[in-house]
């Protein structure tokens, strides 16, 4: 029976709390292994001088935690749209999107040691590079307005407090109506995030541009931050999916989430596999073959030696496997099907990452002598399980705090009872 | 109805009601194979009516590139243009076919109080072809689950 009847008198109004010991374990061996890894991570920083580790680590640490930033974006981006278009399905896993849009500061917070510390950031960006030794060629001055170091931490700033600031504000409402029962925090909600969604685009796509664009400054994207942000909806759809289902598992959500919710959620993975592969064709149509020579750089490199084949990995593991996987119904409807689709997505947008970030590392270091840094994959594999570490950590301990739905929302009851 | 073993009936209400398919037992709609097959269709005529004409029959240049397998992006815009068309007339005109339209009229507008199907009443119609059908027997099932307003509607032809 799609109705399973369920009535507004069995969600208790104080929600369901999540015994964060239930995952003690897991909690356990992230904090050891994000500590372990913070500790190394930091020495590298602090101490490595300006040897080759610490400028290969640098784009490592980068990949690490843009790929965290991306999905923490992309939860606040599920929180926005739903307060905006006010829809009602998802208000019983509302709150978990909004404790993953809340990993927000903690991602700007990892990604200090590169922005703050000179040898890294000029390792990542030549242009911060070119600035202070006083050899600005033609492209760098005509990009001067936008490339200098003042204005950069302006915008870094401006996008830390905005999301960080969004995404609190709309849980701490959320929370305040889980007190009170009063229903203005929805309204308020609604008004409010029509206002947000431009300031979350503007940040998103130059946020984007900033950290991965201009790693080479030479290159542009118009379409760039769509991109990412393409990359970032999806991702958190995977990990709400994956949250939902070890929440289940340890027997929280029963009554609230049903097999409709995950029909929707694996609709909206689904969609975005395709507006991703959208974007990323429309990409590489407009810059690889309008054949303009600084635009295609970007392509030529991707496309060099090895790379060759993690491009075309992502052809195919990023577009075609998923989607012709998660088309058919029973595949959104099925737990173990959809998460299993939902592991091998975050796996890809990893890749998708690592193939936007690292090929200009070793041109970059080596000043063109090198595709590649040898041995420095080993560094990439301690930055991301570090920064992984962290994240869990942090994203399970967010999950005890408060109840684990919105209990009083006034359309609960709206959303329990989905049918699609 | 359902359980009752009927096959041939339909229900009518002013408005869309969520879950009311699998209430009445129905099973998924074989249209999503069609419109399946009909966006694969799409997309291999497109490709191969590039391919054709560009590779095999008139081999092109463009900006120094031989077309070839190897350009098949330059390609996908209309392959993807032609899945999308075709899948979308599929599903137009296979819908059209699987639900018998478009037909003139139908028996059930015979009756007087049917008009208000499209404003305040619900309906439960169970057709004569149905091999459990029988005229006192259905009808006294449906007074029995509450029926009001139980009319018999005979085919003018």
């Amino acid at each position: 029976m799609a109705d399973h009847g369920a009535t507004l008198a069995e969600f208790p109004i104080e929600g369901e709390r999540v015994e964060v010991s239930k995952f003690s374990r897991i909690i356990l061996i992230a904090a050891i292994i994000g500590g372990i890894g913070i500790v190394v991570s930091l020495a590298i920083f602090l101490f490595g001088g300006d040897s080759q580790v610490r400028k290969s680590f640098s784009y490592s640490w980068l990949f690490a935690c843009f790929y965290f930033f991306t999905i923490a974006a992309g939860g606040l981006f599920w929180v926005l749209l739903h307060h905006a278009s006010n829809s009602g399905w998802g208000i019983a896993v509302r709150r978990i999107m909004e404790h993953l849009a809340n990993m927000l500061p903690f991602t700007f917070l990892l990604l200090m040691p590169i922005l703050l510390l000179k040898t890294p950031r000029e390792a990542l960006y030549e242009w911060m590079h070119l600035l202070s030794i006083g050899e600005v060629d033609a492209l760098l001055a005509a990009k001067a307005p936008y490339l200098t170091l003042g204005f950069f931490f302006v915008r870094i700033l401006f996008y830390a407090f905005a999301l960080s600031g969004i995404a609190y504000l709309l849980r701490r409402w959320s929370l305040q109506q889980d007190r009170t029962g009063d229903v203005r925090p929805t309204f308020l909600a609604r008004r409010f995030s029509c206002g947000f969604i431009p300031v979350f685009a503007i940040s998103v796509t130059f946020i984007a541009v900033d950290l991965l664009m201009c790693l080479d400054y030479t290159w542009f994207s118009t379409m760039w931050g769509v991109y990412i942000f393409a990359g970032s909806a999806l991702s958190s759809m995977a990990v709400i999916i994956l949250t939902v289902t070890a929440l289940r598992s340890r027997g929280y959500l029963g009554k609230v989430v049903s097999m409709q919710h995950y029909h929707t959620m694996g609709k909206l993975m689904f969609a975005f596999t395709v507006f991703w592969a959208y974007i990323a064709f429309s990409q590489l149509f407009l810059y690889w073959y309008a054949k303009i020579t600084e635009e295609t750089k970007f392509y030529i490199l991707r496309n060099t030696e090895g790379w060759h084949f993690v491009s075309l990995f992502l052809v195919f593991g990023h577009f075609l496997v998923p989607f012709a996987f998660l088309l058919r119904q029973r595949a959104k409807k099925d737990v173990r099907q959809i998460c299993a689709a939902a592991v091998w997505v975050l796996f890809v947008h990893m890749i998708d990452i690592y193939w936007i970030v690292m090929p200009e590392r070793g041109p970059s270091i080596t000043k063109g002598e090198l595709l590649t840094i040898p041995g420095a994959l080993f560094l990439d594999v301690i930055a991301i399980v570090t920064v992984t570490a962290a994240m869990v950590f942090l994203y399970l301990r967010s999950m005890g705090k408060y109840s684990i739905y919105p209990a009083r929302d006034p359309r609960l009851h709206e959303s329990v009872r989905l049918i699609n | 109805m359902r359980d009752a073993g009927f096959k041939r009936w339909d229900v009518h209400s002013p408005f869309p009601i969520h879950g009311l398919d699998s209430a009445m037992g129905l099973s998924k709609s074989s249209l999503s194979w069609f419109v399946f097959i009909g966006g694969a269709t799409g997309t291999l005529t497109a490709f191969l009516l590039q391919f054709i004409t560009q590779v095999v029959i008139y081999p092109t240049y463009v900006q120094d590139k031989p077309a070839s397998i190897t350009t098949l992006p330059a390609f996908f815009p209309v392959m993807f243009e032609l899945t999308v068309l075709f899948a979308a007339f599929t599903a137009l005109f296979g819908s059209m076919i699987l639900n018998r339209l478009p037909r003139w009229n139908h028996p059930l507008f015979v009756s007087e109080q049917f008009t208000r199907f499209s404003d305040d009443a619900f309906f439960l119609c169970i057709e004569a072809r149905d091999p459990q059908f029988s005229k006192e027997e259905t009808k006294a099932l449906l007074k029995k689950m509450g029926g009001t307003n139980i009319e018999l509607i005979e085919d003018e032809i």
